[in-house]
């Protein structure tokens, strides 16, 4: 939660996320990428925890793969996750707000979205191949979903 | 549990003292409820980073039946009750008087056992830290869910993970006579209930 990595084939990284979003970014050529599990939609500012928010996690992962020498044109982004769990308070809702974010701050940062699995009312686990880029999201009351 | 080293673990062990008192008395009802003996006790109560509590609350990959309750308002926060599957049947069972139902759902009335349960502790838990704060707290009704704990947990931490990278959780386990069971019961503060909690304890007599 709050966190974001980075690995390459043969890895998978794995996460839950409930009102969280799983946001990936994925260069296919080097087969290296990030998996960000952004809790909050924006930082105002506030904060040292850059992965935690989806509008400082999505330029710090961009940036911190491009130290690794990837370029922008080869990433490709995927997002997973901002359900809305339970409950009628602001909080609730938080999942579709960190989505939203998630999508403007990558569609601001030129990113292709190569695919979602977002909304709902459950978890999922999200597990990220690092040898093919694809996304296996697992949700309660359904089958397990690839993207 | 990873605990975070700060000058407010003096505010810590005073929490901790409120929510002994307050296990006490969910001890007391839960023995009340289930005609038995089973009993609560404080784990612990810590404040840990925001991205290790999921992983140090230790709730696994798979999937566990929930009870939450929220507390309603700005001073307000959110209790968790988790099983896994067996033991939940199992004490909607017992307390429905029934075998336990080993089928894929959970019917109304079990689901409503489960609830209830989490109504009664919940209450005695508020119950104890109103008569502290002396400030109304209004739970809501209680949500049954069966999703994976980590996702549910994520989202009683928002509130806290705004303004904070540290999360203060409070946990609490189940015994029946000797046998510890597979039950939790998670309480997380908002901060503006936290922050309640801490002025009443350190108001002088």
């Amino acid at each position: 939660m709050g966190q974001a990595l980075c690995a390459a084939e043969p890895n998978r990284l794995t996460t839950i996320v409930g009102s969280c979003v799983a946001v990936t970014l994925y260069a296919p050529r080097c087969r290296l990428g990030m998996l960000g599990h952004v809790v909050l939609p924006k930082s105002r500012g506030g904060g040292d925890n850059l992965a935690k928010f989806a509008d400082t996690a999505i330029p710090y992962m961009i940036s911190t793969l491009q130290n690794k020498g990837v370029l922008l044109s080869d990433l490709t982004a995927k997002v997973a996750g901002g359900a809305c769990m339970f409950g009628d308070s602001q909080f609730s809702r938080i999942g579709e707000s960190n989505v939203q974010a998630a999508i403007e701050a990558l569609e601001s940062a030129g990113l292709r979205i190569a695919g979602s699995d977002a909304g709902g009312n459950s978890g999922r686990r999200v597990c990220f191949d690092l040898a093919t880029g694809v996304l296996t999201v697992t949700c309660v009351g359904r089958p397990a979903r690839t993207i | 549990m990873t605990h975070v080293d700060c000058p407010a673990n003096t505010k810590i062990h005073l929490l901790r003292e409120l929510f002994a008192s307050a296990t006490h008395d969910a001890s007391a009802a839960m023995c009340q409820w289930t005609n038995s003996l089973i009993r609560l006790t404080l784990d612990e109560v810590c404040e840990m980073p925001l991205e290790e509590a999921v992983t140090e609350l230790n709730l696994g990959d798979d999937l566990l039946t929930m009870v939450v309750l929220n507390l309603d308002g700005e001073i307000g926060g959110s209790m968790v009750l988790t099983f896994n599957e067996e033991n939940g049947r199992q004490l909607a069972a017992s307390l429905l008087q029934a075998e336990p139902n080993n089928g894929p759902d959970w019917n109304e009335l079990e689901q409503s056992a489960l609830m209830e349960t989490g109504n009664i502790l919940g209450c005695a838990y508020v119950n104890a830290i109103t008569r502290l704060i002396d400030h109304e707290l209004v739970p809501s009704a209680p949500f049954f869910v069966r999703d994976y704990g980590a996702s549910v947990v994520q989202q009683v931490l928002v509130a806290q993970a705004g303004a904070r990278d540290t999360a203060l959780i409070c946990r609490t386990c189940f015994h029946n006579e000797d046998n510890e069971l597979n039950w939790w019961l998670l309480f997380v503060p908002s901060l503006a209930l936290r922050q309640a909690m801490e002025d009443a304890l350190h108001k002088p007599e």
